[in-house]
């Protein structure tokens, strides 16, 4: 008896790690295909070609300068916003919430056409500029859930404490309520953050000019360009995806808890 | 709620700039599209033809316009359902901790993190009929009926885009649905345990039902993903071959920038929206009837 419930135990374990194995492979196997296809032809040479020859650092530059435009806009956009609607009291302010969180249902692609006007009309085509205002409404709604559910959990007796010392509400905010809710606000900069790098429709329509070109368009064009050279290539698409890969690993346990504070409690 | 003196008027100082971006990327476009549908209109020239519901005629008869309701159907079934059966059976297989776990967890998950443009990329190569890896590989092994120009037939192309979307998003699936077992009581399993519940039993009587947020919430998601549809199509199929992969994004794109009809891809804009708010009235439904949470 004893023996075969240990004997059952050692198969159930057997067959997890078996699963979880496959798994695991299933994931990695086409990452390593990528590393390997990319040092065909030229090796190593390939990497020094791709980071030498092709300014490539130009459009990592454009994507940070854009990313980091979008995750300042819309973190502070929904610090004040998430604040208010939990911790403030004014008319109509859950009719506010609900608009704004119905931007959460925007399908991206159905807005391009009268926001490449409005961009057009302005004459900001193919800057930096013409992205952040897409951007802020496709990004900061799933955002303000989790900052809002952040200051949701802050006591108010807290926040109260500190108004009977006299601490104006700016003060209060700043100093108490976002080093408080520090978990929530560094997990909406990460998915900010990957949400802006990652976008490819808009950076697609709105830039053309190549200074201007983020790092997530480049793919395209390099295909276009290493059509034949499947080295190249695949060392390019390298390349653009480590930065993201490595950050991820660091900060993964901020990246999975973002991902279910955002999307499980509403 | 702390009652600040000048509560009201910080209130709307607060949400007024989201609201500023909102109104002006999202209601604005809204009208814009609605109104530039009764249009024939190249989105380049100042004079706009006034053609009534001519746009909304074309599109009923359109039949590619019928591929891209049936992908968005087709995309929005199987990845809802595959990644929530397989997120749920996965985040079961992760509940208890063992040596490399939390590892495997974290390499599970990363797809959803990476741009779908270059994962794209990545199996479009992958995939190549002649010098990719996928076909040598169905060689080597002897499963060579398996080897084949999948991206190139009409017939499989758009199973090929579905199939790498659950590759991405399975993980996050079950990042989401480990998080909500986390929060469930293990006095229950216990209790289920003693009773001589199996575990197939305990995974469909306890785990699944008390998941259902999770379910509700990723079936939301992924409609709209649905919906969205976008850089997966563009660098794979681009729309090809013979429309058979278009999607409302893809489709949209090539309407108002390739064929220069931007009052016919408002009319596309409108029905998404359309789609998108009946989502969101089913959404509401659920969400006040209690039925979920």
């Amino acid at each position: 008896m004893v023996v075969s419930v240990k004997k059952k135990k050692t198969i159930k374990s057997f067959l997890t790690y078996l699963v979880t194995i496959f798994l695991a492979a299933l994931i990695i196997i086409p990452i390593a295909i990528l590393v390997y296809g990319s040092l065909k032809g030229g090796g190593l040479q390939n990497y020094i070609d791709i980071l030498t020859n092709y300014h490539i650092e130009n459009y990592f530059k454009n994507s940070i300068i854009i990313t980091l435009l979008v995750v300042a806009l819309v973190v502070i956009m929904d610090i004040l916003a998430g604040f208010a609607l939990s911790k403030l009291n004014f008319p109509g302010k859950n009719f506010i919430y609900i608009f704004l969180l119905s931007a959460l249902l925007l399908p991206a692609a159905a807005i391009m056409v009268p926001v490449f006007q409005i961009s057009s009309g302005m004459g900001i085509l193919n800057t930096y500029i013409s992205l952040l205002g897409p951007y802020v409404v496709l990004i900061a709604p799933f955002n303000l859930l989790t900052v809002k559910n952040g200051f949701d959990a802050l006591p108010n007796t807290v926040l109260e404490a500190a108004l009977i010392d006299g601490c104006t509400t700016f003060k209060a905010l700043w100093k108490i309520a976002v080093p408080m809710c520090k978990p929530s606000i560094v997990m909406a900069v990460i998915w900010t953050f990957l949400s802006s790098w990652n976008e490819y429709l808009f950076a697609s329509i709105m830039l053309r000019n190549d200074s201007v070109l983020t790092i997530t368009v480049i793919p395209t064009k390099f295909q276009q360009m290493y059509g034949g050279n499947t080295g190249k290539l695949f060392a390019s698409l390298f390349i653009i995806i480590v930065p993201v890969m490595a950050v991820y690993f660091i900060l993964q346990k901020f990246v999975t808890s973002g991902a279910t504070d955002g999307a499980v409690k509403e | 709620m702390v009652n600040y003196k000048n509560s009201k008027m910080l209130g709307y100082l607060f949400v007024i700039p989201l609201c500023i971006f909102v109104t002006v990327f999202m209601v604005y476009p809204i009208i814009f599209n609605v109104q530039n549908s009764f249009y024939d209109w190249n989105g380049i020239a100042a004079d706009k033809i006034f053609i009534g519901i001519q746009n909304y005629i074309e599109l009923l008869k359109d039949p590619v316009f019928k591929t891209v309701l049936k992908n968005f159907l087709l995309f929005a079934v199987l990845t809802v359902g595959v990644q929530s059966i397989l997120g749920i059976l996965i985040a079961n297989l992760f509940r208890k901790k063992f040596f490399g776990r939390d590892i495997s967890k974290a390499v599970i998950f990363m797809p959803a993190v990476l741009s779908s443009v270059i994962i794209g990329q990545i199996f479009f190569r992958i995939m190549d009929p002649n010098i990719g890896y996928l076909n040598a590989f169905f060689n080597a092994v002897g499963l060579d009926f398996l080897a084949g120009s999948w991206l190139s037939d009409p017939k499989t192309a758009f199973f090929v885009i579905i199939i790498i979307n659950i590759w991405q998003w399975t993980g996050y699936s079950v990042t989401l649905y480990y998080g909500a077992m986390m929060g469930i009581s293990n006095d229950l399993y216990e209790a289920a345990k003693i009773d001589g519940a199996s575990g197939f039993q305990i995974l469909t009587r306890i785990t699944v039902p008390l998941v259902r947020g999770t379910t509700y919430n990723l079936t939301i998601i992924g409609v709209i993903g649905a919906l969205k549809q976008y850089d997966l199509v563009s660098v794979m199929t681009g729309g090809g071959p013979a429309n058979s992969t278009q999607t409302f994004a893809t489709y949209m794109y090539e309407a108002a920038f390739t064929n220069f009809r931007q009052g016919y891809a408002c009319t596309i804009a409108v029905v998404m929206f359309v789609i998108a708010m009946i989502i969101t009235v089913i959404q509401l439904r659920l969400y006040n009837s209690k039925s979920i949470y």
